[in-house]
């Protein structure tokens, strides 16, 4: 058996031993070392806590007949439509400012790159926020139809993945490609999130306010 | 600098818990414990109703036994339909304009007065004028509208009701003037539903409101 990935040290390659280690290529994978997968055992408890109480609650909590709704649209579906669009557009930067600042597009990455990502990245948060409360408060966790069920799952991996990339910003000790496959994974949440809500209701009820 | 992360999850998680007792506190009280809410409105309602009779409605001043209204009500220049089941002392409501508002109301009628609640403070108040019902819908930002109904001996008039595995749908059948309804799956979007047969059986889980259906029951 050829085995050439990183291991940290302490757990030998047997031949039962099933790989669970992730598997590359990862840009800048470096060797764990010691202690670098417990480092990560915070960040990951944590969203995968978030997500948990996110979908326990969207479950087990009476759903609520009115929530504050907007000036200027139709209804609060389609607030939650426009503001998710916003946040998959800011994402979108995301994506494009974390490309140029691990080198894969453009020769440098300015300062204001990672300021812009910062910044952008805030904001596409903080717009999701008044649509996931509305939709715990008003739906909950659903599983009527596909769509739903695939909605409410994104919805819970996508706020369970945002805590778990704050959680390892700060952290030193985690593996090189933590922050670029939790990204991955918040960016492709929301994407799913966008997909069966807001394109579904374009789709079915017309683009307008 | 180390630490924005944290503060941005603290931020992210402190916004969403403010909103959340927003919508909380702006909650209707009447419609947290929907099973609890109809018996104190029945005696609030009934007492007035005993003393206004003589002046309101002279002419007719009880309910028959079972009786379906159909009519619109008159807002803001437009005519919403509306229908109404008077079952014993339970009158059912539908306002449905079949585009994108509908409220459904339930609640006590007697001595030719009813006075029906549904969610988000809509309320139906009405009461006979001869054989016609005619009195005023408060729908959730909208201005108080008027509305007339007449008694309908058509077999098929009416509202219907359909409710189950997370989706509302209700119609009104006007008899010759057609039907409207509206459907909603519980995303928060509406959908017209497949028009009602209008004679024959009805497809399988639509049901006649009666005094027993629970209107406001969350499906």
């Amino acid at each position: 058996m050829s085995n050439t990935e990183p291991r940290p040290a302490g757990s030998p390659a047997t031949d039962d031993d099933p790989d669970t280690a992730p598997v590359g290529p990862f840009p800048g994978v470096t060797s764990p070392g010691r202690g670098a997968l417990p480092a990560l055992a915070v960040p990951v408890l944590g969203g995968l806590a978030l997500a948990v109480v996110l979908g326990v609650y969207g479950r087990l909590h009476e759903p609520g007949t009115v929530a504050v709704s907007v000036a200027g649209f139709s209804g609060p579906a389609y607030v939650k439509a426009w503001l998710t669009t916003v946040a998959v557009l800011l994402a979108v930067v995301q994506l494009v400012s974390a490309l140029n600042m691990y080198g894969r597009i453009g020769h440098a990455s300015p300062s204001w790159v990672s300021t812009l990502h910062r910044w952008s990245g805030r904001l596409a948060v903080l717009v999701t926020v008044p649509v996931v409360v509305h939709c715990l408060y008003v739906f909950g966790f659903g599983y009527d139809s596909p769509r739903v069920l695939v909605h409410s799952l994104a919805g819970c991996l996508f706020y369970g993945a945002f805590a778990t990339k704050m959680l390892s910003l700060p952290r030193r000790d985690v593996p090189g490609w933590t922050l670029p496959v939790v990204g991955g994974v918040v960016f492709s949440a929301l994407v799913a999130l966008w997909l069966t809500a807001a394109l579904w209701l374009f789709t079915t009820r017309g683009v307008h306010l | 600098m180390l630490r924005t992360p944290y503060l941005t999850l603290a931020a992210v998680v402190v916004l969403g818990l403010v909103l959340l007792a927003v919508d909380m506190a702006v909650q209707p009280p009447a419609s947290a414990p929907p099973a609890a809410a109809p018996p104190p409105a029945e005696a609030a309602a009934t007492a007035p109703a005993a003393a206004t009779p003589p002046t309101t409605a002279p002419a007719a001043t009880t309910f028959p036994p079972r009786v379906r209204y159909v009519g619109d009500v008159v807002s803001d220049g437009s005519t919403i339909p509306v229908a109404v089941t008077v079952d014993g002392d339970h009158a059912k409501a539908y306002v449905c304009d079949g585009h994108h508002v509908e409220a459904w109301l339930q609640g006590p009628a007697g001595a030719g007065v009813l006075d029906a609640t549904g969610r988000n403070g809509n309320h139906l108040t009405g009461h006979l004028e001869g054989d016609r019902l005619t009195g005023t819908v408060h729908l959730a930002g909208r201005a108080d509208a008027p509305f007339t109904a007449s008694p309908t001996t058509d077999a098929r008039s009416g509202v219907y009701r359909q409710s189950g595995s997370g989706r509302t749908t209700g119609w009104i059948v006007r008899g010759d003037a057609g039907q409207v309804g509206l459907s909603h799956d519980g995303s928060g979007a509406v959908t017209p539903p497949p028009p009602l047969p209008v004679a024959g059986p009805l497809p399988a889980g639509v049901v006649p409101v009666d005094g027993t259906t629970d209107v406001l029951a969350a499906s």
